[in-house]
């Protein structure tokens, strides 16, 4: 009796959770191109992308990319974090870390916060590190007398 | 009220037991209900348009995953709430929406705690797919939300396009994908056939995309095999895309999304 009650009170007001936050579940999406495959056009992903075959068009992501030995891009890279083991051929544009690998070829600009560079890898291109500034006893003086006016940012570039 | 479609495979002899236990237990909760078993040519979307004019509310499909995504693909376009009891084999959509087997399954839906799901439709043949569409090794180009297109340079690549079940490619490791009907998104995953042997074929383990529309077309003008659901067609050229909460299933506390 009670559990027929209790049955006719969900039909008459049928419980519908409320969704489930999903930024989580995001997180473990990953986009992979397999060995054998070739990617054409602009390929824009939300989640991780793992590249082992051959994209020519652009690549963004505002999470990781992953090249293996062996892939290749032709064209822009743009990516949270970005761990390249195989070529590229365009600027790659990275706001957090980018790792390349020994086996890696990068042919364009780089733009990232932290670049690691493992021995072997070729980068042929300028390379620019956002957010380093580097205060000598000048520019310190100097500095503190335009404090005032405004802020500025330093930029190091190296080729 | 509740009306329930019986798979017809549940009139075997070992199904007997099971059967009368999930009976006497929706009879506990003071939810049993009207009896209908499928049958071959009966199109289970009319059973179920009958029985709501009715005034039915909640129709539950007893039986297994090939049940479930039958009676849902013909009858997703209708507004009811959908519930499922999973009995017997071949169940893994019931463990992706958290029911349980058997009359395990007559708590769950006596909570009623109901999810809106997206399911995949083929939309230039008005088709929907519960489970997953497939199409075998064929000479394919596949174009993912108008962005980019993918294609094998082997030639031949398989397609499989998962919604309500996990896609497992390598039996070997249980490489199992996770199910997210909710995301908005459908799974696609690209395997080329990179040997073609007189006894197997193997292929590539799969690359994979999330997309919300998808156009498959042939490359070299001949029809390849689709099959939605398990039922099959040839087609030149298909589009699939996602339906947005199409369909409301009484969901577990266990489910998997």
């Amino acid at each position: 009796m009670f559990k027929k009650k209790h049955e006719d009170e969900y039909l008459d007001n049928e419980y519908i959770e409320e969704p489930d936050d999903t930024s989580e579940q995001q997180d473990d999406v990953e986009t992979v191109v397999g060995p054998s495959v070739h990617v054409e056009g602009d390929f824009v992903s939300n989640g991780n992308i793992m590249v082992k075959g051959s994209v020519s068009g652009n690549v963004k992501t505002s999470k990781l990319l992953t090249t293996e030995p062996g892939s290749q891009i032709l064209a822009n890279v743009s990516a949270g974090d970005a761990i390249i083991a195989g070529n590229v051929k365009g600027n790659v544009k990275v706001s957090e870390q980018l790792e390349i690998t020994a086996t890696a070829q990068v042919l364009g600009d780089i733009s990232c916060q932290v670049l690691v560079v493992e021995g072997g890898a070729l980068i042929k291109g300028k390379v620019t590190m956002k957010g380093l500034s580097i205060d000598t006893p000048a520019s310190k003086s100097r500095s503190k007398k335009a404090a005032s006016k405004s802020d500025t940012s330093d930029t190091e570039e190296t080729e | 009220m509740y009306v329930y479609l019986y798979d017809n495979f549940l009139k075997k002899k070992k199904f007997v037991t099971t059967l009368r236990a999930i009976e006497h237990k929706l009879m506990d909760f003071g939810i049993s209900g009207k009896i209908l078993r499928l049958q071959q040519f009966v199109d289970p979307r009319r059973m179920i348009e009958d029985e709501i004019r009715r005034g039915v509310k909640t129709i539950v499909i007893v039986g297994n995953d090939d049940t479930f995504a039958y009676v849902l693909s013909k009858a997703a376009t209708i507004d009811t709430t959908f519930g499922f009891i999973p009995v017997g084999p071949n169940n893994s959509m019931a463990e992706v929406l958290g029911i349980p087997s058997g009359d395990g399954a007559c708590d769950v839906l006596s909570k009623r705690r109901i999810e809106s799901l997206d399911i995949g439709t083929v939309s230039n043949k008005n088709k929907y797919f519960i489970a997953k569409l497939e199409i075998p090794a064929a000479a394919i180009a596949v174009s993912y939300d108008d962005l980019f297109t993918a294609s094998s340079s082997t030639g031949l690549a398989e397609l499989i396009v998962t919604n309500l079940i996990p896609y497992e490619w390598n039996r070997r490791w249980s490489n199992l994908t996770t199910v997210r009907p909710q995301d908005r998104q459908l799974d696609a995953f690209f395997r080329p056939l990179v040997k073609h042997g007189v006894v197997r074929k193997v292929l590539e383990d799969p690359s994979v995309f999330q997309f919300r529309i998808l156009e498959v077309e042939s490359i070299d003008g001949y029809p390849f095999e689709v099959y939605i659901d398990g039922h099959m067609s040839k087609e030149k050229h298909i589009v699939i895309s996602m339906a947005k909460e199409r369909i409301r299933v009484i969901v577990g506390r266990d489910r998997q999304f």
